[in-house]
Formats: structure tokens, sequence, C-alpha cells
């Protein structure tokens, strides 16, 4: 007979079946059964976090680095409340995560009782889905709902509430962990239509002008091998969004590098003259497309997205593939070889003719206006915070896990730090969440001890976040922080110079920066201060020398706080729309 | 921008409706008439509900309520393959005995029944399709103006369009 086992019990040994390894959580009166019985057992780790939203980021930052859904423990009322912003940070950049509520009795809820909150109302617009649960029986068969759904099909966040009643450590029930999930209404797709893959490669094959257009399902659905592949052997130019860095290695001839507001010049003109775009797990987003009316106008447009709802929602697809990403590029990948295996010499020629054409217009392109990947310090001048992240990029040979938070140096990094492999970058993409950065570097780390886990910061993302370090002491976490320090909240003060006439509204506040040596060093870190070009390099060099590998180290970059993200899209305008520098900005105004 | 009629089966679950209902807020598309109800099977219900939507629109609502984790089937019904009813229930007060004879044969005239009859009030019902339910509304306020200019529709409950798929 199956032993007996409280709810509480019944939770933590589900999540065991799970296979999890962490959870990232904080205590509290209503999860305090749950809390006893981690106590209770030693297969999973629970790392105590200074604050829920940072729980919340962990648990994505290794969930986005594993592939496995992150876990999250909180208690109810302002434990669940605080879990919010990064449970809809999750949902956004659809990471796969399972986040457990502590709730007031059932016999409570509703009456205001103390710490309570609907959670399941109040999380329901930022979940994929969400569970109360009503008795302690029903537990193991929604933990197994739960990351069933976490983890397939477009993945997502789901909410677990257990009302205290139901993890009674008095009232047990017997353990049955379900092998098979049993969700009648909820049946994703995988696979598409053969058909659609079939006119896609045809319309691939007659274009002279393709781009392939890769977001971060490419990365969910682990497809990068096949798309490399594909995308090499037939000379197509690939430009990744925000979300898509790595899908496609960077550093490849072929990588346009990021597209969109701050991407590149050739990547935003290839895609506004490409006669043919497919797009493979991206969303075409606002900060992509621009104004949707003006996008791409010559161009036939392949979607494909395991998310029916994501198709068509921006921009009309011409050929519509709902599948999976990986199942799409196998298709179209075998398609691809019957055809190079069967294609006449004459054919061959004229093809590879077409391409050299759209790649000299493309070369020409990054030669014009292009990111310079090979600055050069400039002596006396302040650091230039495209610098810092190249020699971020030499120090640390291209092989980090990079987490960022969102601004200016979120830009700076997705420009200059070239990305090799998927999920090597990890940044709040969607909702744009300051205060991501450092946890979800934390969630990295968690699920890679081996790894270089470097966080790419600003002071002000940073300050939101930064009662972390303690956890980092606590769990000897070596992460490596690199704040682009231009003592403002450079992305606001960005775009007050661009469209406010330069009026800094509530985005600086260099009088009341801390000194952040001291203050790294009070939590118990090493601290570096890194001001003026030439001492750049050496600085970096000490932070990821041998002697720290096992320390977290905080280096705090002073950079020219008046530059400015570009190439930056013109507002309203179409992708090949760009104001390229200071001057160009200038002389428009 | 046309009336769109979307038929949905979800479980039937405590919350699975403010599911439905929240994405209609959430994403900025409007409900106009909800009608929800157990169904032949008492483990699913059935949600029908009018909205007002272009063809796009309408795709993209029906794609994001199938993304709903508890929502069984979606479907667009309008035209010919569906036949919908709707029920409306009107009192009307302070008319005579012998206005309120009139009203009620009027009524019956264009296949409403007469519910309630006493001195005070008079309640009817109509069932038709959302347009007949439209039309039988404004025939009744043209009739009590015609009768008298202080007569009026006192109370006024639809109870929202339901919908049956004829195929």
């Amino acid at each position: 007979m199956a032993e007996e086992l409280s709810g509480g019990d019944l939770l933590i040994r589900s999540l065991q079946e799970e296979g999890v390894e962490y959870i990232f959580g904080y205590p509290g009166g209503a999860a305090l059964h749950i809390y006893d019985a981690i106590f209770r057992q030693q297969k999973i780790e629970h790392i105590l976090v200074r604050h829920e939203q940072a729980a919340t980021h962990m648990a994505d930052g290794y969930a986005r680095s594993t592939g496995r859904a992150g876990v999250v423990l909180v208690t109810s009322g302002p434990g669940a409340t605080n879990a919010i912003t990064g449970i809809a940070t999750a949902y956004m950049d659809s990471a796969p995560m399972v986040v457990i509520s502590g709730q007031v009795p059932s016999d409570l809820i509703g009456t205001d009782a103390f710490q309570e909150t609907d959670m399941v109302g109040v999380s329901r617009p930022v979940v994929k889905h969400s569970f109360i649960v009503k008795t302690a029986k029903e537990i193991p068969s929604i933990v197994r709902k739960a990351f069933h759904i976490a983890s397939t099909g477009r993945p997502g966040p789901v909410v677990i509430d257990i009302p205290k009643d139901t993890t009674d450590p008095n009232v047990k029930f017997q353990f049955d962990f379900p092998e098979e999930v049993k969700l009648r209404s909820y049946r994703p797709i995988f696979e598409g239509e053969d058909s659609a893959v079939d006119r896609a490669f045809k319309a691939l094959i007659c274009s002279t002008r393709p781009v392939l257009y890769v977001g971060g399902g490419a990365i969910t659905s682990g497809c990068s091998e096949l798309l490399t592949e594909f995308a090499s052997a037939l000379k197509i130019p690939v430009a990744a969004t925000l979300m898509g860095l790595g899908a496609f290695p960077c550093s490849h001839r072929q990588s346009l590098g990021m597209l969109g507001m701050h991407g590149t010049y050739e990547a935003n003109m290839a895609m506004h003259e490409a006669d043919l775009i497919i797009s493979l797990g991206a969303r075409f987003d606002d900060r992509v497309t621009n104004d949707p009316k003006k996008f791409c106008p010559d161009a036939t447009i392949v979607h494909v997205d395991i998310d029916e709802a994501s198709v068509s929602k921006i921009i009309e697809a011409d050929i519509a593939v709902m599948a999976d990403s990986s199942w799409f590029m196998k298709k179209i990948e075998t398609k691809r070889q019957e055809y190079l295996s069967q294609e006449q010499p004459g054919d061959r020629e004229k093809r590879e003719e077409l391409s050299e054409l759209w790649w000299s217009k493309i070369e020409a392109w990054r030669e014009q206006h292009g990111l310079d990947h090979n600055r050069k310090p400039e002596i006396g001048k302040p650091i230039s915070p495209q610098l810092a992240i190249q020699a971020l990029y030499r120090a640390t040979e291209g092989k980090a896990f990079v987490t960022s938070d969102v601004g200016q140096h979120q830009m700076f990094a997705a420009q200059y730090y070239k990305f090799d492999e998927p999920r090597q970058w990890i940044n709040s993409g969607g909702l744009g969440t300051m205060g991501f950065g450092l946890p979800a570097a934390m969630g990295v780390q968690m699920g890679h001890p081996e790894r270089t886990v470097v966080c790419v910061t600003g002071e002000g993302s940073f300050m939101m976040n930064m009662q972390e370090l303690s956890t980092c002491l606590q769990y000897g976490l070596p992460i490596k922080i690199i704040n682009l320090n231009n003592q403002a909240l450079g992305m606001v003060k960005q775009w007050q110079d661009m469209q406010y006439g330069g009026r800094h509204s509530q985005s600086t506040y260099s009088d009341s920066l801390p000194d952040f040596k001291t203050l790294v060093e009070a939590f118990g870190h090493i601290g570096i201060k890194i001001e003026g070009a030439e001492n750049l390099e050496s600085g970096l060099k000490e932070a990821f020398s041998e002697p720290l590998r096992n320390k977290l180290v905080f280096v705090d970059i002073w950079v020219d706080p008046d530059e400015h993200v570009y190439p930056m899209a013109v507002k309203g305008g179409a992708m090949n729309e760009m104001v390229l520098g200071k001057a160009q900005e200038e002389a428009s105004q | 921008m046309t009336r769109q009629l979307i038929s949905i089966l979800l479980e039937n679950e405590p919350g699975a409706l403010s599911r439905v209902v929240g994405l209609f807020a959430q994403r900025n598309y409007n409900i106009e008439t909800l009608c929800v109800a157990p169904t032949e099977d008492p483990t699913l219900s059935r949600i029908t509900l009018t909205t007002v939507a272009d063809g796009v629109r309408l795709k993209q609502i029906v794609r994001q309520v199938n993304k709903l984790i508890e929502v069984y089937s979606v479907k667009a019904l309008g035209g010919a393959n569906c036949l919908e009813r709707e029920l409306v229930i009107i009192s009307i007060s302070n008319a005579s005995s012998k206005q309120l004879d009139s009203v009620i044969d009027f009524a019956q005239s264009l296949n409403a029944s007469s519910l309630v009859k006493s001195e005070e009030l008079g309640i009817l019902q109509f069932v038709g399709s959302g347009e007949e339910v439209d039309h039988y509304i404004n025939c009744m306020n043209a009739k009590l103006v015609e009768l008298s200019p202080d007569l009026k529709i006192a109370e006024l409950v639809r109870s929202g369009v339901a919908a049956i798929e004829l195929n």
C-alpha cells in the first residue's frame, strides 16, 4: 500500500517526482506547513531569497538557461503579490515556471483575512494557467498538470494556490503520482501541415532576397543546429530578435545581428528590402515592426509559430505554419537536401548568382553603417559603454552566460556581445523588467555551477534587486556583475534628449549614488571600480582572474553618461528608417 | 465592424468563466451579450457571446480564447450555420387596464406572450433572434407612445443570445 502523506509532504514529494532541483522561495504564515515538509527532506534544495520578486527571476533564469521549469514558493498576500512582476516577466517571454503560493485557510477565503489576496485573480492575466487546491488529495495531480502545462506548447508560468488547511500535517492521503496527464481541453500543437512547408520552401526557392527572422521560440524549440545547417547551405541571412539572439551564431558571417528598434543597420535594411521573410518563433513585436503598415512592403511572409494566436496577430502571414519551430526546420531541411541533390548545374549557378547579388547589397549596408566591433580605447576620454561590452566579450572569450537588466546597457550587450549558443543570452525582452538581471544570473548559476555567469546591468536596474547580494553570499554564487554606471536612467534620458528637448525629468541622481565598491564589500563580495578607458582591459582581466573565480565580483564601470544607443528606429517609420548617430539626430532637430 | 456570435465549450469548473471574460477585457475586445449554462454533458458549460469585430479581429479572438487551458472548443457562428434565440422580458407600469389590454393584444400579434397582468403591472415575454428582439422592443416603444406619451417600458431584461449549430 502506498504511504499516507499530509498535503505539505504530498506537494514536496510531487515536486521530487518532477525532478525539481531547486525551489526559490520565502516563507510566511500560510506556507509554513509546506516549509516544514521541505525541512524534513533532502532531495530538493530551497534557496532563501530576500524578496519574492527575485525568487521568480531566479526561477526564470534557471528555466531559460536549462530549459526546465523553475519553481517558486511564496506565502499568501504580499508574498504572492511580490511575485507578480516576475510571473508577468516569465509570461511575456514564455519561460516555463511553476509558482506555488500559500493561501489563507479555505474557510477564511473571501473574508479579507490577514495576508489574504485573491492570487488566482490577481495573477490571471499573466499566467498560462492557475489552480487552487480544494483538497490535499488532488495536489499530486495538480502538480503534474502544472508542470505539463508550463513546459509544453508555448511555455509559461503556472500558479498553484494552496490554502493552508490543505497542507495540514494531521490530514493524510495516499501518495499516488499520476504517470499520465489527462487534460482534454489542452491539446498543444507540435506538428503543422506538410503542405505549408512545401509552399514555404517553394517561396524560398523562388525568392531572390530572403531573410530568416528568428525569435525566442527558435531557442525554446531547440532547433539551432538545424537552423544553422539550413541557413548556411542556402546562404540565407539571419536576423534575430532580442529574444532570439544565440539561436543562430552571432559570429557567423550570415548573422545580421539583432533587428528592430535598436537593431543593426544591415538587419533592418535587409528586412525592409526582403522579398521573403521566414519568421521562426517570433511574434512581430512592435519593437521589431515599427509601423506595421510600412513593414517589409515587398515580402512574402512565412510565419512559423507554436502559438496559433501569434500568427497573423500583427502582420498577416501569407504562409502560416502553426507548428513547433524544430518540426518545421526538420521538414524544410529535408526538402532543402532533396532539392540541392537534384538541382541542375545551370539552376545552381543562377541561384548562387542571385544570392551573391543579395549579399553584395547586405555587405554594402554592413560596410556603410554596421556596428563597429573594433573600437579602441581613447586615453583620457570616458569609457564608451559599447567598448566595455566588447572588452567583456574578449575577457570571457564569448563563452559566458549573460543576463541583463533593462535599458541602454541591455541594448549594448545585445548589440556587441556575439552570442553563439542558444540560451546564452537571458534578458527581459517582453515585459522589460528592471531588476531582472542579478536574480536571473543567480538562477543561471544554480543551473550551471561550472560556467561563467555575467550580469550586465546599470546602476538604476541593479538597485531594484540588489538585496540579493546577500543571497549570493549565502549560496556562494560567483556571479560577475558588470555595472555600466552612467549615473542616470540612461534610456529614459536618451528619449528625453531625443524627444523632450533634453529636459531630464526624474532621470538623474548622480549626487546620491552609493559607492558601489564599498556597498558590495559590505555584502561580503569583491568590488572593482573602473574609470578611464585605459583601465578597462586590466580591470576586467582582474575580475575574471583565477583568484576571483569563486567570488562574486562587482565591476563598477564609469561610462560616458552622454552616450546614446544607435541605430534607433524613427518613430512611426518603416524598418529602413533609422537614426544612426548623434550628428544625424542633431541635424534633424 | 459587425456583430459576431462566438460559441465556447469549456470545463464546468470554478473560475473558468472569469478567464474567458477576463481575456476579453485584457485584450480590449468587447462583450455585447453573454449567456452561459451547463450542457448535455454536465462537466462542460457553453458560453454563447456576441461581440463587435471585423473578420481579422474575430479570428484573433477565437485563437486567443482557444489558448485558454479550460476551453474545450470555440467557434465563430453566424449566418446560415446556426439558429439563435434570445429572450426578453419587459414590464409596463402606470398603464390603465384598457391601455394594458391593447398593449397585450399588440404584443401577442408580434408573437409575444403575456406573463402577468394586474391592475398596475403588465409583464410580457418575447423570444426571437437578437435582431427580432431589437425589432420587438422598437415596436413596443412605438406602440406605447402611440397610446399615450407618458407610457413607457418600465424595465427591460434580455437574456443574451444563445445559439445552436445547424450542421
